[in-house]
C-alpha cells in the first residue's frame, strides 16, 4: 500500500479511538440565550417603566434579552396584525379588550400555561373585570395591563378665572355643562379661543356619557345587541349635542383642530384616563391641575367605564415559557405599583386595588377610587366600531343631524359588526 | 447545376437571415429580461394576486373563503365606495386643470429669455416637488389650522370675520387638501412644459410674428399644438397621480395625532386609496380591499385610454 493510504488509515484509526476514549470532565453548559421580542403602543409615560422592568428582568435572568419596540399608536395595529399574519410577529404584545374575542378565535394567542399561573391563581389575583374578556374555553389568554377608567381633569387656574371653585368640581353633567359654558371664551367674531371642555379625545366624552346614562349593558354580547339606541342612550347623545352645538358650545372642532387643548392650557375640563397624569407631568409642567370623578346624570350613582388591555403571547413564539414569565413580571405586584406611580395605569391585582397606601396624593386617590365605581367597557370590535361612533359624533356635531335618527342608524350598524365578530346566528 | 447552386445559395441566405434574426431576438430579450423580470415580480404578480384575493373573504387570520364576485357586488351597495369615488373625482377635476394651467403659465414666463434670475425662479418653483410630501402636509395642516393658522389670519386681515373651519369642516377640508396638492405639483408640470417649450423651434414663432400674429395667436396656433405631446403626457401623469393620492389626505385629515378615522370629517376627504387602506389595514377586510384596488386599476386604465384618445393630436412642422 502506498504512503498516503497508510496515512489515511492511521488518521481514521486515530479518529475512531478518539471517539471511544473517555472525555475530560465537561464544563457546565451555559443556559441558551433567549431573545423575547416585545411590542407595545407608545406612550410617553409608559416607555420608561417598560425600560426599567426590562433591566430588572434581564438582571434576574441574564440569559434572556428583551427586545422592546415602542410603536406609535396610529401604526401599532397595522404593524402588529400584519406581522402576526405573516408569522413575523413579536413574542409578547398588548391588545385592547375589545379585540380579545377576535384574536382568540383566530388562534393568534397562546394561553397562559399552568406552570406560569393556573386559572384559579389568575382569578384569585386579578379583579374579574380586568381578565374576563381574555378567557375562552376555560383558559386565559392574557394578563391585564393598562387598566384605565375615565376621570375629570381640571385646570385650576382657568377654573378660578371663570369663577369656579376647584374644591367643588362638577359632579353631574348639568354642572359640568354650566361650568364649561361659563369658562368657554370667544373672540369678537364668536370663535372659541378657550374651550370649556377639551373634546379632542371624543371617545372619552361619548363613552362616559353612554355608560353613565345607560343602566343596563351598552353592548350585550350574550344576545348580540347594541342598546344605546334606547331612550337613555339617546339622552346621552343629546347631551353631546348640547355640549358641542349652538352658541353655547363648550368646544368646537374648529378650535385647535386635532390638538391637545388641555395640555396647552387652552381648556378648563378634560375627560381622560388616569394615565394622562404621566403625560401632563412630563409635557405640561406649567399647568396647575387636579382630578375629580367624572360627571354622571343628576340623581345617579358615580360610574365610569373601565377599559383594559392585556399582555398576550404569540401562539407562534419559540419561547412560550419565557414569554409568559416576562408577562408575569410586567403584571406583578411590584410592576403594577410602578405602573401606577410612574405612568398612571391603575392596578388590576385585588390586593392593590384595595390598598390605601398606594394613594400617596389626592390625584392618585381619585384615580384609584374610580375603580370602585367602574363598569367594564362592553365594546366588541375596534376600528369598525370606532369609525361608526366617530361618524355618529360628526353627524351630530358638524352636520347638526337629528340625534335620534343618527343614533339609531349607528346602533344598527354597530350591531351588524358585533354579530359578525361574535358569529351570532 | 447553376440553378441548383442558386437555390442552395438562396436557402443558405434565408437560413443565415433567420439565424441572425434569432440572435438579435436573443440579444434584445436578454437586455429586456432584467426589467421584464422585475416588472413581472413587482407589478404583474402582485396584480394577479390582488385580483385572486378579491375573489375571497379574508380578514388576515383564519382560512380564506372563496366568494367569487360577491366583493364587487358589495361595492355597488357600499355608500363609502361611492363617497370615496366622488371625493377622488372632485380632487382630480379640481387639482389637475389648475396644476396644468399654473404649470404652463409658469413655464411660459420662465421661458422668456429677457427674464432675469430665471434659474432661481425655476428652483423656487421646483422646491415643493422635492420636499417630503409628509413634512409639507404637516406644515399645510398648521397653515390651515382654523384658530391660529396663517391662512385664516390672512383672511381675517382682509375682512373675512368668519373664515372657514378648513380641516374641521365637511365643506372646506377637501379644498384645503387640494390647495396643498396643487402647490406640490405645479413645479413638476412646469419643468415638463419648460422642456417641451424648448423643443419648439424659435423660427416657427418668429415666422408667425412676421406674419403679424399677436402673442395669444402665436400661443394658441403655434405653441400649444406643438406642445401637444407634452400636454398629453402631463395630463395623463397628473390624472393617474390624482387617482392615487394618499399622503396629503392621510396626514392632513386622518388618524395619527388626531385619533380620527380615515377620511376626514364625515368622510369628506376619503379619497379612493385611503378607502382601500382603511378597508384592508384598519378593518382587515383584505378581500374587499383588494376588490376596490382592482376597480381603481381599471378606472385608471380606462381614464388614461380615454385621455389619450381625446387629447392626442397629430402635428407636423
Amino acid at each position: 500500500m502506498g504512503r498516503w493510504t497508510w496515512f489515511s488509515l492511521f488518521m481514521l484509526a486515530a479518529l475512531i479511538l478518539a471517539q471511544c476514549a473517555p472525555g475530560a470532565p465537561a464544563s457546565p453548559t451555559p443556559p441558551p440565550q433567549i431573545t423575547i421580542v416585545h411590542w407595545q403602543h407608545h406612550h410617553e409615560a409608559r416607555k420608561p417603566v417598560v425600560d426599567e422592568l426590562i433591566q430588572e428582568f434581564q438582571a434576574k435572568y441574564p440569559n434572556v434579552t428583551i427586545k422592546f419596540e415602542s410603536i406609535p399608536y396610529e401604526q401599532y395595529f397595522d404593524k402588529l396584525l400584519t406581522a402576526l399574519a405573516s408569522k413575523t410577529g413579536p413574542d409578547v404584545f398588548q391588545i385592547p379588550m375589545e379585540m380579545a374575542e377576535q384574536l382568540i378565535q383566530a388562534g393568534a394567542l397562546a394561553p397562559v400555561p399552568e406552570s406560569v399561573m393556573t386559572t384559579q391563581q389568575i382569578e384569585e389575583a386579578f379583579i374579574p373585570a380586568a381578565v374576563r374578556r381574555f378567557k375562552s374555553g376555560g383558559k386565559y389568554y392574557g394578563l391585564p395591563t393598562d387598566v384605565q377608567t375615565l376621570i375629570l381633569f381640571i385646570n385650576v387656574d382657568l377654573l378660578k378665572e371663570c369663577g369656579g371653585d376647584p374644591a367643588r368640581p362638577p359632579a353631574t353633567w348639568e354642572e359640568l355643562k354650566e361650568q364649561a359654558r361659563r369658562c368657554t371664551k370667544r373672540d369678537a367674531q364668536g370663535n372659541i379661543i378657550q374651550a370649556g371642555l377639551d373634546t379632542r379625545y371624543r371617545w372619552a366624552v361619548y363613552t362616559q356619557a353612554m355608560y353613565s346614562f345607560i343602566d343596563g349593558p351598552v353592548v350585550d354580547a350574550a344576545s348580540c345587541k347594541v342598546n344605546y339606541a334606547g331612550p337613555q342612550g339617546i339622552a346621552a347623545w343629546k347631551l353631546i349635542a348640547e355640549l358641542m352645538t349652538g352658541p353655547e358650545a363648550v368646544d368646537s372642532p374648529k378650535f385647535l383642530t386635532g390638538q391637545r387643548k388641555f395640555e396647552q392650557g387652552k381648556a378648563v375640563f378634560y375627560i381622560n384616563h388616569p394615565v394622562t397624569r404621566g403625560r401632563l407631568e412630563r409635557e405640561a409642567k406649567g399647568i396647575n391641575w387636579i382630578v375629580a370623578p367624572p360627571p354622571v346624570p343628576a340623581g345617579k350613582k358615580p360610574v365610569t367605564p373601565l377599559h383594559v388591555w392585556a399582555y398576550v403571547v404569540n401562539k407562534d413564539t419559540k419561547n412560550p415559557e419565557w414569554a409568559w414569565r416576562w408577562v408575569q413580571l410586567l403584571t406583578s405586584k411590584d410592576a403594577q405599583i410602578k405602573w401606577f406611580r410612574k405612568a398612571g395605569d391603575l392596578p388590576s391585582l385585588k390586593v392593590l386595588v384595595s390598598d390605601p397606601s398606594l394613594a400617596t396624593d389626592e390625584k392618585f386617590r381619585v384615580a384609584l377610587e374610580s375603580m370602585s365605581y367602574s363598569r367594564p367597557v362592553e365594546q366588541v370590535g375596534q376600528t369598525e366600531v370606532d369609525n361608526i361612533q366617530s361618524e355618529l359624533w360628526e353627524k351630530i356635531v358638524i352636520q347638526g343631524a337629528d340625534v335620534e335618527t343618527a343614533v339609531k342608524e349607528a346602533a344598527a350598524k354597530e350591531e351588524q359588526v358585533v354579530r359578525k365578530i361574535l358569529k351570532c346566528p | 447545376m447553376v440553378s441548383r447552386n442558386l437555390a442552395w445559395a438562396l436557402e443558405r441566405g434565408k437560413a443565415l437571415r433567420i439565424r441572425r434574426q434569432v440572435r438579435m431576438w436573443i440579444w434584445a430579450y436578454g437586455f429586456l429580461a432584467p426589467s421584464l423580470i422585475l416588472f413581472a415580480l413587482i407589478v404583474l404578480y402582485p396584480s394577479v394576486e390582488a385580483f385572486r384575493l378579491s375573489l375571497y373573504r379574508w380578514s388576515l387570520f383564519g382560512e380564506k373563503e372563496f366568494v367569487g364576485l360577491a366583493n364587487y357586488q358589495r361595492m355597488v351597495r357600499d355608500p363609502l365606495f361611492w363617497q370615496s369615488l366622488k371625493v377622488t373625482c372632485i380632487w382630480t377635476i379640481g387639482v389637475v386643470p389648475w396644476v396644468m394651467v399654473l404649470g404652463m403659465l409658469t413655464a411660459l414666463a420662465l421661458n422668456q429669455p429677457w427674464l432675469p434670475g430665471r434659474g432661481v425662479f425655476r428652483t423656487i418653483y421646483f422646491v415643493p416637488v422635492m420636499t417630503s410630501v409628509v413634512a409639507s402636509a404637516f406644515v399645510w395642516r398648521w397653515l390651515f389650522e382654523p384658530t391660529f393658522g396663517v391662512v385664516n389670519w390672512i383672511l381675517r386681515q382682509i375682512g373675512i370675520v368668519d373664515p372657514p373651519g378648513w380641516l374641521a369642516s365637511t365643506t372646506w377640508a377637501l379644498p384645503a387638501l387640494m390647495t396643498a396638492g396643487i402647490w406640490k405639483q405645479v413645479g413638476y408640470a412646469m419643468v415638463l412644459f419648460l422642456a417641451g417649450l424648448q423643443t419648439i423651434p424659435r423660427e416657427l414663432r418668429e415666422a408667425a410674428e412676421i406674419d403679424g400674429a399677436n402673442p395669444w395667436q402665436i400661443f394658441w396656433h403655434v405653441t400649444l399644438p406643438l406642445l401637444n405631446p407634452t400636454v398629453v403626457f402631463v395630463a395623463v401623469i397628473l390624472v393617474i397621480n390624482a387617482f392615487r393620492v394618499f399622503s396629503i389626505p392621510y396626514v392632513m385629515t386622518s388618524g395619527g395625532f388626531t385619533y380620527l378615522t380615515p377620511g376626514g370629517p364625515l368622510n369628506s376627504t376619503r379619497v379612493f386609496v385611503l378607502h382601500i387602506y382603511d378597508l384592508a389595514w384598519k378593518q382587515f377586510d383584505f378581500g374587499y380591499g383588494a376588490a376596490n384596488a382592482i376597480v381603481l386599476l381599471l378606472m385608471i386604465m380606462t381614464v388614461t385610454l380615454v385621455q389619450l384618445r381625446i387629447l392626442q393630436r397629430p402635428f407636423e412642422y
